[in-house]
């Protein structure tokens, strides 16, 4: 293990996908003494249990804008990080199965093509199987499809991420645990944890599930709360399974294959919020009974594992961004789901705003203290 | 033997002393007997007996109870190596002492890959795995047809109660641990210097104990790695999450048994 530093320039709260991204485009962009709090190991939170999905066919326009400059990074992160992100853009196949829903998918697609994202919508189920061979969705009533979207590993792309941080000269502390922190008059002064306390100038909350706790201890409150999610992985199969990332909100399901072979699939809970790692038999049958329908021909695939991860969830589902009220103590959290597809963005934000650069995009809209205006950013394309 | 902690050695499986069921043959008749005699190393009582069923000469005694340890009637022993092949244990052995002067030939069951070559140069190990000395392979022979082989390997005769394995160190480039995955143990140093330190950590960077086996064949060959690496003991190290259903099971299988209205 490394020696436990005693003073840092900023301090990670977090060694998630968000986390480590912020870590290296800070370090990036010049500020040195960089240090990650990770209370377990990197990846081990919901960064390393997401479904792994990237997609710019979102129904509003500042999440299609941040999407799409992920899709833009990630095109180009192997090279940038030296290491591969195992990145593979098969499309993603969102399918409709109700009126209400296809309406707003069409709307969406108007959207998209304003901003340069050219999606294709059809009602033809020919066209989906074209798309996904096999698929059996005779029940849907219409499809969207955009072929730069895709997925990446989410453990290649954050160690990725790390690797080339530790060449900025970012430390990573793991087994550390944030205990405690020195708020004086209104500013971060210091992080306690279970190794030691480090004196910095700046701290970044990138807790994910555990973001609420974290600002607990500097005395802010966050709205957020961790939302418990079952997903399955088979064994590795020829590709051309499920070659896009089949997703539908109102079907409750997302599928694809991995460029390994595997199959990943989930589903949303129905009612069971809460924080915890559990899974159950029940919910890994009711993912099976989904892919038996969906893909038929999938039946004979042994499934090899089960797992659970959490959303860190905001009231409208979109993330935190930014200052809170105690100064140089900042958030980057609530991505409710996301924050693996949006972790290049929101890194180059935080880096921006902490290093005086201007962001790519305006966080401002995402300031904690909007839920207690009444305002809302409602996203209607979420599982 | 190098290591001086019989008890741990002894409850780890190794043989530390000769006791009943794990005995040399009678010294004179031994060295006289062309073809060599059968040594079983065997002296823990457990449920097993294809050492006796598949003798044809009658050599191994019957059991009156199948948890006894084996019985051997030289008398009847033509070194013919059929248990050799058949002990599900690897335990059994026909060493032959009449081959030369200084030197002796035990036949012994070998199952891994490279599958070495007559005229082969192997290092010979002891009980506890150690390379004592260079033998060389006269014989190689597969009486089962499973894919467990007799290999014959002429060795010093003084270290005929040392020697039980072999080593094939020649072709063997790539050693794989993760079979699943096909990752090298220079890979998982590589990533362990880097301070990818714990199980996990290397299951999330290289895929180990991902495939179907779930990590039941590389798992313990990496905390041996992590433990080395880190100067820490196996038993502090964490071991990695195992996740269910732990054996591969069809996609058709678990949806029958999905519950309608039940907990999730």
């Amino acid at each position: 293990m490394t020696e436990f530093p005693k003073t840092a320039d900023v301090v990670v709260i977090g060694g998630g996908g968000v986390g480590v991204a912020t870590a290296y485009y800070l370090a990036k962009a010049g500020r040195k003494n960089v240090v990650v709090l990770e209370k377990n190991t990197v990846c081990s939170g919901s960064t390393g249990r997401c479904g792994a999905g990237i997609r710019a066919q979102w129904g509003l326009e500042l999440n299609c804008r941040m999407a799409l400059a992920c899709l833009d990074t990630f095109e180009h992160l192997d090279e940038e990080l030296g290491l591969p992100t195992g990145l593979n853009q098969g499309g993603y196949l969102l399918v409709a199965y109700k009126e209400k829903e296809w309406a707003q998918f069409q709307k969406n697609v108007e959207l998209q093509h304003s901003l340069g994202i050219m999606s294709e919508a059809f009602t033809d189920v020919k066209r989906a199987q074209e798309i996904c061979p096999g698929v059996a969705v005779d029940d849907a009533i219409g499809f969207t499809f955009y072929a730069r979207d895709g997925h990446a590993d989410p453990f290649l792309t954050t160690f990725a991420f790390q690797e080339a941080a530790k060449r900025y000269g970012v430390k990573f502390c793991k087994f550390t645990e944030v205990t405690g922190m020195k708020v004086v008059n209104g500013q971060v002064k210091a992080v306690e944890t279970n190794r030691g306390t480090i004196e910095c100038s700046d701290v970044i909350n990138c807790a994910g599930s555990w973001a609420q706790d974290v600002a607990k201890l500097a005395g802010v409150e966050l709205p957020n709360w961790a939302e418990r999610h079952q997903i399955l992985i088979t064994e590795p199969v020829d590709p051309g399974v499920c070659p896009p990332m089949l997703m539908s909100f109102s079907g409750n399901y997302y599928i694809q294959q991995r460029p390994h072979g595997s199959i990943i699939a989930g589903e949303s809970p129905t009612s069971d919020v809460r924080l915890g790692y559990t899974s159950n038999v029940n919910s890994v049958a009711s993912i099976a009974r989904t892919i038996l329908k969906i893909l038929p021909r999938a039946k004979n695939i042994r499934v090899v594992r089960q797992w659970a991860g959490h959303y860190d969830m905001t009231p409208d589902s979109a993330p935190i961004l930014g200052e809170t009220d105690v100064k140089h103590f900042w958030h980057a959290t609530g991505f409710s789901g996301h924050g693996f597809m949006l972790a290049p963005v929101a890194g180059q934000i935080m880096a921006a705003l902490l290093t005086g650069g201007k962001p790519p995009f305006d966080p401002t809209i995402m300031d904690y203290h909007r839920f207690e205006r009444g305002e809302r950013i409602v996203e209607p394309n979420v599982v | 033997m190098s290591c001086c902690d019989k008890e741990k050695l002894f409850n780890s499986g190794v043989l530390v002393e000769h006791v009943e069921g794990a005995v040399l043959p009678p010294k004179d008749k031994w060295e006289a007997k062309k073809g060599g005699y059968v040594v079983i190393e065997c002296p823990k009582r457990i449920p097993c007996n294809p050492c006796f069923t598949s003798c044809p000469t009658g050599a191994v005694q019957p059991f009156e109870d199948i948890n006894d340890t084996p019985k051997i009637d030289y008398a009847k022993c033509t070194g013919c190596g059929i248990c050799v092949s058949r002990c599900p244990g690897l335990a059994c052995f026909v060493i032959d002492l009449t081959y030369a002067e200084d030197k002796a030939v035990i036949k012994l069951p070998y199952e891994l890959l490279p599958i070495p070559k007559k005229g082969q140069k192997v290092k010979c190990l002891n009980r506890i795995g150690e390379e004592v000395a260079e033998g060389e392979v006269i014989a190689v022979a597969e009486p089962s047809k499973d894919k467990t082989y007799v290999v014959s390997v002429v060795i010093p005769k003084a270290l005929v109660d040392d020697i039980r394995g072999i080593k094939v160190t020649e072709q063997c480039k790539a050693n794989v641990i993760c079979r699943c995955e096909e990752i090298e143990i220079d890979k998982i140093r590589e990533w362990i210097k880097r301070g990818y330190d714990t199980f996990d950590e290397l299951k999330r960077e290289l895929r180990v104990g991902m495939g179907p086996c779930q990590g039941r064949g590389c798992r313990d060959i990496i905390m041996r790695e992590i433990a080395m690496a880190t100067g820490q003991k196996v038993a502090d190290l964490q071991p990695g999450t195992m996740r269910p259903p732990v054996k591969p099971i069809k996609i058709s299988l678990l949806a029958e048994d999905f519950r309608e209205g039940e907990h999730r």
